[in-house]
C-alpha cells in the first residue's frame, strides 16, 4: 500500500518535530512534578464538603512517538462520602489512567497530568480538616496521601504480590510505613486483624506463606487486606474481579460490601463490567475515548440511559433472561486516541446523529440534579428547561 | 428427622466405596465402547479422560497424575452449537484440546462423522483436520506476527487444495468479506488491528478449509462488550450459512446461553450436568450448576438476586476430593457425599446430572 493511503503513517520530520515538542513539554510537567513547594501552595477547598474527592475537569496526558494520547480528556466527576462510585467504560477508555492520575502513579516522563484538579478531602488531624489538591502536590508530598488516606486494589492479584515475601512481611510493611514508630507485634497484630476482617479462615497460616501458596481468590483477599491497612478513606478498586472466576468474584463483591460499612469510607470501583456496576454502585460515570459521557446514580442509567453509547451498552450485553435471536452491537471501534476529531467521539459508531453532531464535542448537560450527559441530542432539551 | 435418628449411622469404608465405583464405570465404559456410532451425530465423544503425568520414577512409571478430563461423554448433531462452561482449571480447553487429538487421549473415544478418530496417527488426522478447526482464546497470540492477512489466510487453502491454486486470492477475498473483513486488509499485518479485527482474522482462518466442526475456545473473553456483541453474532451468521457445529468453551453463562443450544456444566475435569439449553436455564439440577447462575451479577440495580455464594476456592485437580468433587463447597452436603462418587445419570430425557441429591433415597440417608 502506498505511504501516502496510511493515516497513521508520518515522515521522519513529523517525528522529530514531535519529540522535539514532546521533549519540551515533559521537561516542564516533569520539573513541576519534582519541585518543592510549601503546604500551602497544594490546600485547597472542596466545593461540597460531603464530597471526598472531587474531580474537575482533569486532563492526563501521554507524549509518545506517534503524538499525544488524551487518555483523559476532561473528566469530572465527584466521590461523595460513604458511597461507591462505578466508574464503567471499555478497555483504553481512561478508567485505570483516571485511577492512576488520582494515586498519582502514571508511568514518568511520558505520562503526565496536564492540568485539572483533584481536590481530596483528608482525615482531619487535631481538628484541622485539610484538604489536598493532589495533581498540584509535588511527588514528594504524596505520601501523606498514597496508600495511608488512598488505597488501591489492582487488577492482577497473581503480579501485585511480591512473590519473595511472605504476605506477612508485606502487610506489616504498610503499618511500619504509615506509623513509623509501631513496633513488631503491633504491626502484626494489626496485620492479622486485617487478614481476619477480609475473611481468610487460618490467618496466621497465611501471614507466614508466600504469594504462590494461595489462590486467586485468597490473593484479592490479601491484597484488601493490604489497602486497608492503613485505614483508607477512599478505596480504589481497579477491576478487582476481572481475573477471578464467578463463584469467587461473588464472594470478593460481598466481602467489598461489607467492608464499605464496616471502614466508614468511599469505594471508586472501575470495571467494565455493567452487571457488577448494577450491584455495588450508588453513582455510575461512563467513560468513552478519555471522556466522561453520562454520569448519574445507579437508577438513572440503567433505567433512564440518555447516551447512545450506555444505551448500546446495555443492550449488547447477554442477559441470562433475554430471548432475542441476534444480539444488539454497536458497529466500529473506539477511535485511534492520538489525533482525536473536534466532533463527538461517538459520532461514527452513534446510530441517532443529529446535525449538529458534526459541530463541536457536546457540552455536559445537565437532565436531572444529579443526571448528566455528554450529546447534542439533549440541547434543546436543556434549553427548554 | 425423626426417622434419620432412628437410622443408624451409615459407615462408609472408602477404599471399598472406590474399587466398586471404579469396577462398575469400567464394565460400563467396555459396554458403551461396544455400541455401533450414532450415524446421525457429527461428534460423539464416549468416557473421554486426559491424564496428564505429574510424577515419574525412573524408569518412566507415572506415579501421580493430574486428570484434567474425567469421563465426558456427549453426541453432537450437525448445525448445533454444544456449550461448555466452567471454572478455571476445571479441564473445559484440555476438552477441546483432545477432541481435535492436539492433545493424545487417555481413554475414551472420540467419533467424529462416523470414524473412530481416537487412535488416528498424525498423517492419518491430517485429512481429518480441514473437518475441525479450532479458534482460540486470545487473538493477540495466535496470529503469526511476519504473515501478511492474505498469507495466514491463504495458506491452510493451499495446504489442503480446497481450491485450484490461481483462485486462492479470489476465495481468501470471498471469506474476508463474509468476516466482515475489508479487502484491503489482505496486505497488512495483524500487529496492525485492534483484539476484535484479529479475532475475525482467527474465524477467517478456521472458516477457510470449510470445516463441518469449530471447537471456539472462549473466543470472546478478551474482547469489549460492544465487540463481543459483533463475534457473537458473527458466529451465529456463520453457523447458519455454512452449517457449522461449534463446541463453545466459555466461562460466561450468559454468552453460552445466547448461542448454545445444548450446554455441558464441568467442575474439576467432570461433566456436573448436561442437557439443552432450556432444560439447563429453567431446571438447573446440580447444586453447583445453580450457584453459577445466581453467581452473575445482573445488570440491573433493582433486582436483588438471592445468591448462592460458595464458600472456599475450587480444589487443586491434581488432588480432587473424595466422592463427589462439588462436595468441600455444596451448600447440601452429606455424610454421602463425602465417600460415594455419584452417578452420571439421565433424569429427564437428554438431562443428565451427577448429584446424590436427585436420587430418591436422598432424603433417607
Amino acid at each position: 500500500m502506498a505511504k501516502t493511503e496510511n493515516k497513521h503513517y508520518l515522515s521522519g520530520k513529523e517525528i522529530r518535530a514531535i519529540a522535539k515538542a514532546n521533549a519540551k513539554e515533559m521537561k516542564r510537567l516533569e520539573a513541576y512534578k519534582y519541585r518543592k513547594a510549601e503546604e500551602s501552595e497544594f490546600l485547597t477547598e472542596m466545593r461540597d464538603p460531603n464530597n471526598i474527592l472531587e474531580i474537575e475537569d482533569l486532563h492526563t496526558y501521554f507524549y509518545t512517538e506517534q503524538g499525544v494520547v488524551k487518555a483523559v480528556n476532561g473528566v469530572s466527576f465527584d466521590v461523595p462520602k460513604n458511597m461507591t462510585v462505578g466508574i464503567v467504560g471499555e478497555s483504553g477508555c481512561g478508567k485505570s489512567v483516571t485511577s492512576m492520575s488520582v494515586m498519582r502513579l502514571l508511568q514518568g516522563p511520558q505520562g503526565q497530568i496536564a492540568s485539572g484538579s483533584i481536590r481530596f478531602a483528608a482525615k482531619s488531624e487535631d481538628g484541622v480538616q485539610k484538604n489536598y489538591d493532589i495533581a498540584k502536590m509535588p511527588i514528594r508530598e504524596v505520601f501523606r496521601i498514597r496508600g495511608k488516606e488512598i488505597a488501591m486494589i489492582f487488577q492482577e492479584p497473581m503480579t501485585s504480590l511480591n512473590p519473595i515475601f511472605t504476605i506477612g512481611e508485606q502487610l506489616d510493611e504498610v503499618t511500619f510505613i504509615h506509623k513509623p514508630k509501631a513496633t513488631k507485634q503491633e504491626a502484626k497484630d494489626k496485620s492479622i486483624e486485617m487478614l481476619n476482617l477480609v475473611g481468610i479462615a487460618m490467618p496466621e497460616r497465611v501471614y507466614n506463606a508466600y504469594p504462590h501458596e494461595l489462590s486467586g481468590g485468597m490473593r484479592q483477599r490479601v491484597m484488601i487486606a493490604m489497602a486497608l491497612a492503613s485505614d483508607p478513606r477512599l478505596i480504589i478498586a481497579d477491576e478487582p474481579t476481572t481475573a477471578l472466576d464467578v463463584t469467587i468474584q461473588a464472594q470478593i463483591l460481598d466481602l467489598l460490601r461489607d467492608l464499605k460499612t464496616k471502614i466508614d469510607g468511599s469505594i471508586m470501583l472501575i470495571t467494565h463490567d455493567l452487571g457488577i456496576i448494577a450491584e455495588m454502585a450508588d453513582y455510575v460515570v461512563v467513560m468513552y475515548a478519555g471522556r466522561v459521557i453520562e454520569k448519574g446514580t445507579v437508577q438513572e442509567i440503567f433505567h433512564d440511559p440518555r447516551h447512545p453509547y450506555t444505551m448500546g451498552l446495555q443492550k449488547s450485553k447477554p442477559t441470562l433472561d433475554s430471548d432475542s435471536d441476534t444480539l444488539f452491537n454497536i458497529p466500529g471501534n473506539v477511535p485511534n486516541p492520538i489525533n482525536m476529531p473536534d466532533h463527538c467521539y461517538f459520532k461514527e459508531r452513534c446510530s441517532q446523529c443529529v446535525k449538529s453532531c458534526s459541530g463541536e464535542y457536546p457540552g455536559m448537560i445537565q437532565v436531572s440534579p444529579t443526571h448528566f450527559v455528554a450529546c447534542h441530542m439533549y440541547d434543546e432539551e436543556a434549553q427548554n428547561v | 428427622m425423626s426417622e434419620q435418628q432412628k437410622n443408624p449411622q451409615v459407615v462408609y469404608d472408602d477404599a471399598a466405596e472406590e474399587a466398586k465405583f471404579l469396577a462398575a464405570r469400567k464394565a460400563q465404559i467396555e459396554e458403551d465402547m461396544q455400541k455401533p456410532f450414532d450415524p446421525e451425530a457429527v461428534l460423539e465423544v464416549r468416557h473421554l479422560r486426559k491424564c496428564f503425568p505429574l510424577k515419574k520414577t525412573i524408569t518412566g512409571k507415572v506415579t501421580q497424575e493430574l486428570i484434567a478430563v474425567d469421563d465426558v461423554s456427549f453426541k453432537l448433531k450437525a448445525g448445533e452449537t454444544l456449550g461448555i462452561v466452567g471454572e478455571s482449571g476445571c479441564g473445559k480447553t484440555t476438552m477441546g484440546r483432545a477432541i481435535l487429538k492436539l492433545h493424545q487421549p487417555s481413554g475414551g473415544q472420540i467419533i467424529f462423522n462416523g470414524q473412530d478418530i481416537t487412535n488416528y496417527t498424525s498423517s492419518q488426522m491430517r485429512d481429518i483436520r480441514k473437518e475441525m478447526q479450532i479458534i482460540f482464546q486470545d487473538p493477540y497470540s495466535s496470529l503469526p506476527p511476519r504473515s501478511t492477512v492474505g498469507g495466514i489466510l491463504s495458506e491452510p487453502v493451499e495446504v489442503h487444495k480446497i481450491v485450484p491454486k490461481d483462485q486462492i486470492k479470489d476465495y481468501v477475498l470471498d471469506l474476508m468479506d463474509k468476516c466482515g473483513l475489508r479487502d484491503y486488509y489482505y496486505e497488512r499485518y495483524p500487529h496492525e488491528f485492534s483484539g476484535g479485527q484479529r479475532q475475525r482474522i482467527c474465524i477467517a482462518r478456521a472458516l477457510s478449509v470449510n470445516p463441518k466442526l469449530v471447537i471456539c475456545d472462549e473466543p470472546v473473553s478478551a474482547l469489549d462488550v460492544s465487540i463481543q456483541a459483533q463475534i457473537i453474532n458473527l458466529l451465529k451468521k456463520l453457523q447458519k450459512e455454512m452449517n457449522l457445529t461449534y463446541v463453545f468453551i466459555s466461562h460466561d453463562l450468559s454468552v453460552v446461553k445466547f448461542i448454545s443450544d445444548k450446554i455441558g456444566v464441568m467442575y474439576l475435569g467432570a461433566m456436573m450436568e448436561f442437557g439443552s439449553k432450556e432444560d439447563i436455564f429453567s431446571n438447573p439440577l446440580h447444586p453447583y450448576t445453580q450457584a453459577l447462575f445466581s453467581a452473575i451479577p445482573y445488570p440491573d440495580p433493582d433486582v436483588k438476586m438471592n445468591r448462592i455464594v460458595l464458600g472456599g476456592d475450587i480444589p487443586s485437580p491434581a488432588n480432587p476430593p473424595k466422592g463427589c468433587r462439588f462436595h468441600t463447597r455444596c451448600p447440601y452436603a452429606k455424610e454421602i457425599c463425602k465417600h460415594v462418587t455419584p452417578e452420571y445419570r439421565e433424569y429427564e430425557p437428554g438431562h443428565c446430572a451427577a448429584c446424590h441429591k436427585l436420587n430418591e433415597d436422598w432424603e433417607n440417608d
